[in-house]
């Protein structure tokens, strides 16, 4: 009896062992695969010729690319800039203050978190078809684009800026105000500090957010400018008859930059969790 | 000692249903030591912040040097609170959390520096003014505390449990820190605490407080000699509660009958025959002797004995109903199971006037 009952354990074990490589592998071979052909020498994408850098070489003397990046940037800057500021005040005026329809504005504050993102981006088409350019007349397509981008990353920023308020001892700020400090001292000196890890991590998760950004930059640009970020860029390489390699060396390096904003982010969560 | 610091009239203040203050009335002398006592729960912390300024009292008025202050936000209010959990800047060092204060006055640097060192050195924390408030043990982030809301010279000093979080000797030594810094800046402190035995030792005055409201006001000894209310007799030290009515009065005395005994009273309230009336007893102020001696007081059955060291207490049963706690410090070799007589002086024996709880 017991060594059946051994045996099975074992067995169940393997197979549990088994099961979480299988896992790891439908995860991440794709993305390992991505890596090793963007080494490929072949002048197509998704055809092995060696190793070279020649695609990495590529990736940086287009200009097409080169543009793309910088619009990129420059979205993801603003757009940053912006969301990070509406979302702590929006986290702020939901937590420190009581407001009349708290909770309606509350719904609506994380709203853009749940619903699809099509949807939202279909929303924004509209909006600016129907309401920005007939109102504003010709709007410049990076401004659409920092609009939409604005639109979902300030839930972000407020989601996480919030949980770090809630944590807040309270008694922190009273014993400020009780030294003296008016209500905006306050928030300068205590409240704002407090949160500062908070707000970093907001603002790189809309950074990231807004870099890899597809569905809602699509849309936004609709109305066929030639506005391109990195992810439409190489949106439109893949519509060519013949995909160049270096759409594998650009999306690997964009991998490498999430991952290194990414961890950044948990880095400053940690230190702000031992600093508490 | 005449001049008022802090006055409470008729302060109530309502959570919901529940109501935490109950029409609190008290005066607090300038320079005077004063302990609001009272059991976890019965509104001591919520006292604290409306003085404080964070909770606004439903009702009454509550005067700071003389002037009305009811509705005056707390950063203009001439008092500092020292919170029960310290509430330290984190993200500022020792040196910064205690010149917070000052900053906010937008006094010079250089004297910032200086009052800043000075506070310091008064809670004995020289040195450590680089580090940051999790970098220090509880008694020390305590002291950051204090000093911080002494630096900016405030007339009012409040204190909430500042010495709950500490274990028993770190305890001792900050309640005498405590008592120095008081004598040495003068200025007027309202200390809250549940520990009765801290409330009598620390205080020039104290306020026992129950659900909400003021029972006694009065110096240490007036309190634990003379208390007001069964819940004070019982609360502050130990008391023999014993039930009984009037039975003659002569002047000052009163005989009372408790069950099948009686006792002689010295009453400074006045006593009418027939009327009920609650006695408090001290357990420490009675006597044990051979039943032979007790002069006509009381004798009893020794029921248990529980020896500590420094004490031994017993429990006597004097008769069916009644049975009596004895604290003695004494050696006497009584065992359980032994006869022996109760004496103790006629005062301290004390008939309780109020009603109250
Ligand atoms: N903000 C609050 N909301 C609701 N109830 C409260 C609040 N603050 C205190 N209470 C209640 O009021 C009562 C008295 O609290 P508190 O003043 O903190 O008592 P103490 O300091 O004497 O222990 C408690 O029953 C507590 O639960
Ligand atoms: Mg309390």
């Amino acid at each position: 009896m017991g060594r059946l009952r051994r045996g099975l354990d074992a067995l169940i074990g393997s197979m549990l062992v088994l099961d979480t490589v299988l896992v790891y592998i439908f995860l991440y071979l794709p993305i390992g695969v991505l890596i090793l052909y963007s080494f490929s020498a072949s002048r197509y994408a998704l055809v092995w010729g060696g190793f070279s850098l020649e695609a990495y070489r590529r990736l940086f003397t287009d200009r097409d690319v080169a543009l793309a990046l910088l619009n990129s940037v420059i979205v993801a800057s603003a757009s940053t800039a912006l969301a990070t500021l509406l979302g702590t005040m929006l986290a702020l005026a939901l937590e420190r203050t009581r407001i009349r329809f708290q909770q309606g504005i509350e719904v609506l504050a994380y709203l853009p978190i749940v619903i699809p993102e099509i949807v939202m981006a279909v929303g924004l088409l509209l909006f600016f078809a129907q309401v920005l350019r007939p109102v504003f007349g010709a709007v410049s397509p990076m401004l659409t684009v920092l609009i939409g981008h604005v639109t979902f990353s300030v839930s972000y920023v407020m989601v996480v800026v919030r949980a770090r308020l809630r944590d807040l001892d309270r008694s922190l700020e009273e014993a400020a105000l009780d030294l003296g400090a008016t209500p905006w001292q306050v928030l300068r000196k205590v409240t704002l500090p407090l949160l500062t890890p908070a707000i970093m991590s907001g603002a790189l998760l809309a950074f990231t957010l807004s870099l890899d950004d597809f569905y809602v930059t699509y849309f936004s640009t609709t109305g066929g400018s030639g506005f391109k970020t990195l992810p439409l860029y190489l949106y439109a390489l893949q519509w060519r008859a013949a995909v160049p390699p270096h759409v594998n060396a650009l999306a690997s390096l964009m991998l490498l930059a999430s991952l290194a904003l990414i961890a950044l982010a948990l880095l400053m969560q940690r230190k702000a969790q031992l600093s508490r | 000692m005449d001049e008022v610091s802090i006055e409470l009239r008729e302060i109530s203040k309502r959570f919901g249903q529940t109501l935490v203050v109950d029409r609190l009335t008290l005066q607090i002398y300038k320079g005077e030591f004063f302990s609001l006592l009272g059991p976890s729960g019965c509104g001591k912390t919520t006292t604290l912040r409306i003085i404080a300024g964070f909770e606004r009292p439903d009702s009454g008025e509550l005067f700071i040097n003389g002037s009305r202050a009811t509705h005056i936000p707390p950063q203009e209010r001439d008092v500092n609170l020292v919170f029960q959990s310290y509430a330290l800047f984190p993200h500022l060092t020792v040196e910064q959390n205690v010149a917070f204060g000052l900053e906010i006055q937008k006094l010079p640097r250089a004297q910032i520096r200086e009052r800043v060192g000075k506070a310091l050195e008064l809670v004995r924390l020289s040195g450590l003014g680089a580090r940051f408030p999790h970098q220090l043990s509880g008694g020390q982030q305590q002291r950051v505390a204090l000093a911080r809301a002494l630096v900016t010279e405030p007339s009012v000093l409040l204190l909430d449990e500042p010495l709950g979080a500490l274990d028993l000797k770190l305890r001792q030594e900050m309640q005498l820190e405590l008592k120095r810094l008081q004598r040495e800046l003068k200025i007027t402190f309202l200390y809250v605490t549940h520990d009765q035995e801290e409330a009598l030792q620390m205080s020039d005055r104290l306020a026992v407080m129950h659900q909400g409201r003021v029972l006694q006001v009065g110096t240490p000894p007036e309190i634990y000699e003379r208390p007001a209310t069964r819940f004070v007799a019982d609360f502050i030290g130990e008391s023999n509660l014993l039930e009984g009515h009037v039975v003659r009065t002569v002047g000052q005395r009163a005989l009372v009958q408790i069950g099948s005994l009686q006792a002689n009273v010295l009453s400074d309230i006045p006593l009418q025959p027939h009327q009920r009336v609650t006695l408090a007893l001290r357990p420490e102020r009675i006597h044990l002797c051979p039943p032979t001696e007790s002069n006509g007081i009381w004798t009893g059955l020794v029921e248990a004995l529980f020896y500590s060291g420094k004490e031994t207490r017993y429990r006597v049963r004097v008769s069916p109903e009644v049975t009596l706690t004895v604290i003695s410090s004494a050696v006497n070799g009584i065992s359980v199971g032994e006869r022996v007589g109760l004496t103790w002086d006629l005062q301290s024996l004390r008939p309780i006037p109020e009603r109250l709880p």
